[in-house]
C-alpha cells in the first residue's frame, strides 16, 4: 500500500515535471531538482542571478575537464608505451592480418545484448516506476558511451538526469537505483570468486595467495552486510571507528560516503528480495553475454580459450573499471588486459595483445554509434548532454 | 524438426495470437524461432566457422555430437529463468511461451519419429536396405520430407547401416 502511494507520488511529480521540462521551455530543462524548485519558488530574479553565477562557474567546470582530459591521454599514452614494450608487436600484427569478420561480428551482438540485459535490470530495480526497456535502453547506451569517453565517471549520473528528462522520474529517485546497479555488477566477482577453488582452473601459488586474500575480505564485507541487515546503525557505527582507526581524516572524507552508500543501497536491495532474485538473474544473463563475448573475440583473432577463462577473466577485467580509466580506456584496456588473461590465465601475449587491439577499437565504434544513435532517439544532442550532466554536477 | 518449420509454425502462432498479445506477439514469435541460436553459437565454437548455411549442414549430419552448449536455451533453466522474469517483465512471458511452443514441438516431433523409425526398423527387419548388412549400428534415415513441416509416413523412413547412412547424408547423395 505504502509502495503504491509512494509511486503514485512519484508519478505525479513526474507528470509535473514533464510539463516543466517540456522542450521549447528554454535553459529551465536543464536545471536539477532542487535548481528547478529553487527557481520555481523566487521567481525570475533568481533565475536571472542564477544564469550570470553559473556561467563562470560553466567555464571552471570546463577548463577542469579538459585539464582532466590531457591528464588522462598524457597516463594512457604512458599505458600505450609500456603495453607496446610487453608484446611482439610483428606478431600481433601478423594475427590481427588474419581478422575472421564473422566471429568479430557476432562478438559484437554479444557485447551489446549484454547491455541491453543490464538496462532491463535496471528497469526492474527502478520499479514501481515504469519506463518503457525501449528507453531505458537507449539511455543506458548513452551512459556507456559517456562512461567510455570521459575521464570522470559521468555516465552515471547521466542516466539519471536523462531519465528525468524523458519520463520525469527525480534523480533523487533514480540515483539510487543507479547505485544498485552498479552493486550488481561487483555481485558476479564476488561470486566467481567465492566458487574459484571448485573449478577446475590452473593458477599460479602467488596468485591463489591474492585471491584468498580477496576472498577474506569478501566474506567480511559479508559479514558487515549481514550485520548491516540484523543492526543497521550497529554497522554503520562499527565501520565509522574502523576508518577513523585505519584512515586519515583527508582521506576518511574521501572513502566513507561511498562506503556508506554501498552498505545502504545493498540493504535496501536485501529489502526487496524479488527485485533482488530478478535482478540477479538478469546479472547472469549479462555476464554470460559478456563472456561470449569475450570468448568470440579472442576467436576472432584465432586464440581458443575455455568458457572458464572468459567467465573468470572478463568478470576480473570488468572489475578493473572501478579504478580511474584514461578518456576511451586508452592503453587502460590494453594493460589490464594482458595482465588478466596472459598474466593470470598463462594465454600467449601476442594472442591476448591482438583480441585488445582487435576488440577495443570495435567495441568503440559500437558504443559510439549505438550512443549517439541512443542520443537521438532520445531527442538530445551531445552538447545538451553536456550541459545537462554539467548542471547536475 | 527443421528451422523452417519452426519459422511456420511461429509465424502462424504469432499471427493467430497478434489480436490477443498486440505487439508482444512478435516475442513469442521470436522466443519460438530464435531459441536455435544456441545451436548456431555451440556451432561456431566447435566448428570454428561462423557461416549459417554451413551449420544447417551440419546438423543435418547423420550422427551430430551432442554438447550441453547445443541446448542451453532449451533447457528448463532458461525457460523457467525467462518466464520468472516475465513476473516482473510482461512481454517476456510472450518471449517464453514461444520457447515453450518451440520446445514442445521438438519433443512431439521426436516422439512421433521415433514410432516411425520402430516400425520402419520392423519393416525392413533390421536390414540395411541399401547393402543389406544386418549389424547392430543399422538405423534409420529420413530419406525424403515434403519441403514444409513433416510427415510422419513410414515410406519417408529406410534402414541403413552406419557407413550407409553416412553416405546418404554427403552432399548430393540425399536418397538411400
Amino acid at each position: 500500500m505504502a509502495a503504491r502511494a509512494e509511486a503514485v507520488r512519484l508519478l505525479d511529480e513526474g507528470a509535473r515535471r514533464v510539463v516543466l521540462l517540456k522542450p521549447g521551455t528554454g535553459s529551465r530543462e536543464t536545471q536539477p531538482d532542487s535548481a528547478a524548485t529553487a527557481s520555481s519558488a523566487a521567481g525570475t530574479t533568481s533565475t536571472a542571478a542564477g544564469a550570470t553565477s553559473t556561467a563562470p562557474a560553466r567555464g571552471l567546470r570546463v577548463r577542469a575537464l579538459a585539464l582532466r582530459t590531457a591528464l588522462g591521454v598524457g597516463v594512457g599514452a604512458l599505458l600505450v608505451f609500456v603495453f607496446l614494450r610487453l608484446v611482439n608487436v610483428s606478431a600481433v600484427v601478423t594475427q590481427l592480418s588474419h581478422l575472421r569478420v564473422g566471429f568479430a561480428l557476432l562478438s559484437g551482438a554479444a557485447f551489446l545484448g549484454a547491455y541491453v540485459v543490464r538496462s532491463m535490470r535496471w528497469r526492474c530495480l527502478l520499479s514501481p516506476v515504469k519506463v518503457a526497456v525501449r528507453r531505458l535502453a537507449a539511455i543506458y547506451q548513452v551512459a556507456t558511451f559517456l562512461n567510455w569517453l570521459l575521464p570522470v565517471q559521468a555516465g552515471e549520473l547521466a542516466k539519471s538526469v536523462l531519465l528525468r528528462r524523458s519520463d520525469g522520474v527525480p534523480v533523487s529517485r533514480s540515483l539510487a537505483t543507479v547505485s544498485m546497479d552498479k552493486a550488481m555488477d561487483l555481485l558476479p566477482a564476488v561470486v566467481l570468486l567465492a566458487v574459484l577453488p571448485f573449478v577446475s582452473l590452473h593458477l599460479s601459488r602467488p596468485l591463489w595467495v591474492v585471491l584468498l586474500f580477496a576472498l577474506a575480505v569478501i566474506s567480511l564485507g559479508l559479514f558487515m552486510i549481514a550485520l548491516a541487515a540484523w543492526r543497521p546503525q550497529r554497522a554503520l557505527e562499527l565501520l565509522t571507528r574502523v576508518l577513523r582507526r585505519l584512515l586519515p581524516r583527508r582521506a576518511r572524507a574521501r572513502v566513507e560516503p561511498p562506503i556508506v552508500t554501498f552498505l545502504e543501497t545493498l540493504l535496501a536491495l536485501i529489502r526487496r528480495p524479488r527485485a533482488l532474485l530478478a535482478a540477479a538473474a538478469y546479472t547472469v544473463v549479462a555476464v554470460c553475454l559478456d563472456a561470449l563475448f569475450c570468448l568470440l573475440a579472442f576467436r576472432a583473432v584465432g586464440v581458443s580459450i575455455t568458457p572458464q577463462v572468459a567467465l573468470y577473466g572478463y568478470t576480473l577485467f570488468n572489475l578493473a573499471f572501478i579504478l580511474p580509466t584514461p578518456p576511451g580506456h586508452l592503453g587502460s584496456n590494453e594493460l589490464v588486459g594482458l595482465l588478466i588473461f596472459a598474466g593470470v590465465f598463462g594465454i600467449s601475449r601476442s594472442g591476448v595483445a591482438a583480441m585488445f587491439l582487435f576488440s577495443h577499437p570495435w567495441t568503440a565504434i559500437l558504443m559510439t554509434t549505438t550512443g549517439l544513435a541512443s542520443l537521438r532517439m532520445l531527442g538530445v544532442r551531445l552538447r545538451s548532454s553536456w550541459r545537462l550532466l554539467g548542471d547536475a554536477r | 524438426m527443421r528451422v523452417r518449420d519452426h519459422i511456420a509454425i511461429s509465424t502462424t502462432a504469432a499471427v493467430i495470437s497478434r489480436r490477443r498479445l498486440g505487439r508482444n506477439a512478435a516475442l513469442l514469435w521470436a522466443g519460438g524461432v530464435l531459441i536455435d541460436f544456441d545451436h548456431y553459437v555451440a556451432f561456431c565454437l566447435q566448428e570454428d566457422r561462423t557461416s549459417p548455411a554451413a551449420a544447417m549442414r551440419y546438423y543435418d549430419r547423420a550422427t551430430v555430437p551432442e554438447h550441453w552448449a547445443t541446448r542451453a536455451l532449451h533447457s528448463p533453466v532458461a525457460v523457467l529463468g525467462v518466464f520468472g522474469l516475465g513476473a516482473r517483465l510482461r512481454p517476456l512471458t510472450a518471449l517464453g511461451f514461444g520457447m515453450v511452443l518451440h520446445i514442445a514441438l521438438d519433443v512431439a516431433h521426436e516422439a512421433r519419429m521415433r514410432n516411425v523409425r520402430a516400425a520402419a526398423l520392423e519393416r525392413d527387419r533390421h536390414d540395411c536396405q541399401a547393402c543389406g548388412a544386418h549389424t547392430a549400428d543399422v538405423d534409420t534415415h529420413l530419406s525424403q520430407q515434403p519441403w514444409l513441416l513433416p510427415s510422419y509416413r513410414p515410406e519417408n523412413v529406410v534402414s541403413l547401416c552406419g557407413p550407409c547412412h553416412v553416405l546418404a547424408h554427403a552432399p548430393g547423395r540425399r536418397a538411400a
